[in-house]
């Protein structure tokens, strides 16, 4: 008995530390947002000569977005000749194909993919296939709910004047932020997550992620890193890591703002991050020793570990959460005065929402806004929430790992009326 | 401006200063590093007063919340050599076996009702279910094991006054620390510490009377509700004024800073 309190003791300290290093880390973010210098992404010259680019759009079953984003793309001020779109028509069953057809009959540079049959289901497996009819060297990825500002592409594609670059990431803006409690949360979410997080990555050469969505890609290099793997879900992180890995770095343009719709359901959002943190654990387990072994800074491997380990950080707080109950029935609540201070407050910040309070209030606060702000203290109930939801995508990561199970794509639902 | 003779309309200045003021991808805040620092010292200061005056702060969370809970009495604990730490002392009560099955079965149904029907938002969904689950995890310990259950009032009441006081310690590097980030003016510097103390304060009445309350369940409704009082309403729940405090503070700054230009720089 003695030895499982000395066990169960152990693992809250060593909890409280890791969740504390996480905390520091947010804060030195949030301080270099508010005192460091800032980088900014590559510029534009306006008469520079463009290269030749493909957009891609993953779809399935995206009838209420579709004609937004391929309008949105369409209205790219970007030259046309150096241009070509192909919505990706992952198996879809509503309008999806139709909807695609008429614009593709309409805008030559429209070059649809229609995906049927027994072909695997999924963006990593869509991309696989769209990079092998893809003439552009840069490929531009879309998620089907976006809505690209005019000047997009240019802000996106100039970065790769620099050969070191393997990709770019834009910001992500909600734009249905004010339809619901929900909403309103994530953009405060997705505030702090671009405007702080990925900007002082950027800012101090860590890892700055790319996202999979408004973001671009240099074709040469994933095809020569042999296509996306298609058992994980998280394609976005892979090649974030596989980039870094092999020498490249990720350009995070917070100038390339482009809105999404953010899911208005808790249902839906339930699964999508547990989708994120299946996929994301499944880069953790396989890019941990990698990362170490890279040609990387010291700072860039510990900044990678911690961000691999942000989808897996919850599940190990939960079954902190029953070591701490365990402690307590057995009489041992005298640690837990003291550590589970440390843990609940420091937990609650860092994992609550994906980023501490102040993270996200200084975000929201270089953003302008005001009443916004006020909403901060409902983060309390969602950080049940996200632990949960998050935890479960862990499971699914060491399941799917060890099972060599083929992950299923659940795609998000979406609210726009079409 | 002329138009350059393309047919355009005129570009009116206040024009490019809309665009510059909306511009938040490139907006930075004229903050001052020695000014943060300051702060940051201050707060340091702060905490460290607050530790070195544990014996004072417990004494008085005790009487304020003697003040509302009366059938209690002030004890002292000496927790270093010389250092006595104040709580308040009373009578709790084991839960009986009806009581205890009572509320055990109360937490099955509210479980399995929050299982079945989704009416309530999942995030409240899922901690109330947190909540009933510690509540049910409590009701089996004692109906099995309540003769061993291992604390008195007097333990849990040591207990809360020291992660309380702790919270105490923690909030100028939580609280101040995060406000210490906004120090683009000299007002702001004095807000943040007025804001700050206002905090400190607020968490002292709230630790009083919350301390006052759970000892007041324990005396007369049994020590069943210990377990959630620690995990579900315990320092999680002092997030929720400290961010709250945070956010409505800094809505109040947002709204004077976006109108004034001279706390902003450009990226660009």
């Amino acid at each position: 008995m003695a030895l499982l309190i000395i066990f169960l003791k152990t693992y809250i300290m060593l909890l409280v530390f890791i969740i504390t290093a996480y905390i520091f880390r947010h804060y030195l973010f949030t301080y270099n947002r508010a005192f460091g210098e800032q980088k900014v992404s590559y510029h534009d010259i306006l008469d520079s000569e463009m290269t030749y680019v493909s957009a891609l759009i993953p779809m399935h079953n995206e009838e209420k977005v579709a004609k937004y984003i391929l309008s949105a793309l369409v209205d790219q001020d970007y030259p046309k000749d150096k241009l070509e779109i192909i919505p990706m028509n992952d198996h879809s069953t509503d309008k999806t194909k139709e909807i695609v057809e008429d614009f593709a009959k309409k805008y030559p540079f429209i070059k649809p993919l229609h995906r049927l049959g027994d072909e695997p289901r999924g963006k990593p497996a869509a991309l696989n296939d769209a990079l092998k009819i893809a003439k552009g060297e840069i490929i531009v990825v879309y998620d089907a709910d976006y809505i690209p500002p005019k000047g997009q592409l240019r802000e996106l594609v100039v970065n790769f004047s620099d050969p070191d670059v393997g990709a770019v990431m834009g910001r992500v803006v909600p734009i249905n932020a004010g339809k619901n409690l929900l909403t309103r949360l994530l953009d405060l979410e997705r505030a702090g997550g671009y405007q702080v997080d990925q900007q002082a990555r950027y800012n101090l050469d860590l890892i700055p992620q790319y996202g999979g969505t408004v973001g671009a890609f240099r074709k040469s290099l994933v095809l020569e890193f042999g296509g996306f793997d298609t058992s994980i879900l998280a394609e976005d992180t892979e090649l974030t890591f596989r980039l870094f890995v092999n020498g490249y770095k990720v350009v995070y343009a917070n100038k390339a703002e482009c809105y999404e719709e953010a899911p208005e359901d808790w249902r839906v959002r339930a699964r999508q991050i547990r989708r994120w943190s299946h996929g994301h654990n499944q880069v953790l387990f396989k890019y941990l020793v990698p990362l170490w072994r890279s040609n990387l800074s010291f700072l860039q491997k510990l900044d990678g570990t911690l961000l691999l380990f942000i989808y897996a950080v919850p599940f190990l707080l939960l079954l902190g959460i029953v070591d701490s109950l365990i402690l307590f029935f057995l009489g041992e609540m005298e640690i837990l005065s003291g550590f589970w201070i440390l843990l609940g407050v420091v937990a609650y910040n860092t994992f609550g929402n994906f980023a501490p309070f102040f993270q996200i209030g200084f975000a929201v606060f270089l953003d302008g806004g005001v009443e916004r702000l006020r909403l901060l203290p409902i983060f309390y109930f969602i950080f049940l929430f996200n632990a949960w939801y998050t935890s479960l995508g862990f499971i699914d990561a060491v399941r799917t790992t060890i099972t060599k199970k083929q992950a299923v794509w659940h795609k998000t639902e979406r609210f726009r009326s079409a | 401006m002329k138009s350059m003779g393309l047919g355009l309309e005129p570009l009116k200045s206040f024009e490019v200063n809309k665009v510059i003021d909306y511009a938040r991808f490139g907006r930075l805040l004229k903050n001052d590093k020695a000014l943060f620092f300051m702060q940051m010292f201050l707060y340091f200061c702060v905490s460290f007063y607050l530790v070195s005056h544990i014996s004072s702060i417990s004494y008085l969370l005790s009487i304020t919340s003697n003040f509302i809970f009366t059938e209690a009495s002030i004890n002292k604990k000496e927790i270093v050599d010389g250092v006595y730490f104040y709580f308040l002392s009373s009578s709790g009560r084991l839960p009986t076996y009806l009581e205890t099955l009572f509320v055990l079965l109360v937490c099955i149904l509210v479980l399995f009702f929050n299982y079945k029907f989704d009416f309530i938002p999942r995030p409240f969904k899922i901690w109330l279910n947190f909540v009933f689950l510690i509540l049910m995890l409590s009701s089996v310990y004692f109906l099995l094991f309540g003769y061993a259950f291992p604390y008195t009032i007097d333990d849990f009441s040591i207990l809360y006054a020291i992660a309380q006081v702790g919270i105490f310690t923690l909030i100028p590097f939580l609280f101040g620390f995060s406000i210490a980030l906004f120090s683009f003016s000299w007002w702001v510097l004095i807000a943040n510490f007025l804001t700050f103390i206002l905090s400190l304060a607020y968490s002292f009445v709230f630790a009083a009377v919350r301390y006052a309350l759970f000892l007041y369940i324990l005396k007369n409704y049994s020590f069943l509700w210990m377990a959630n009082m620690f995990f579900n309403f315990g320092p999680l729940l002092d997030m929720i004024y400290i961010s709250g405090i945070y956010g409505f503070y800094l809505s109040i700054i947002s709204k004077v800073a976006k109108k004034n230009l001279r706390y902003w720089k450009w990226l660009y």
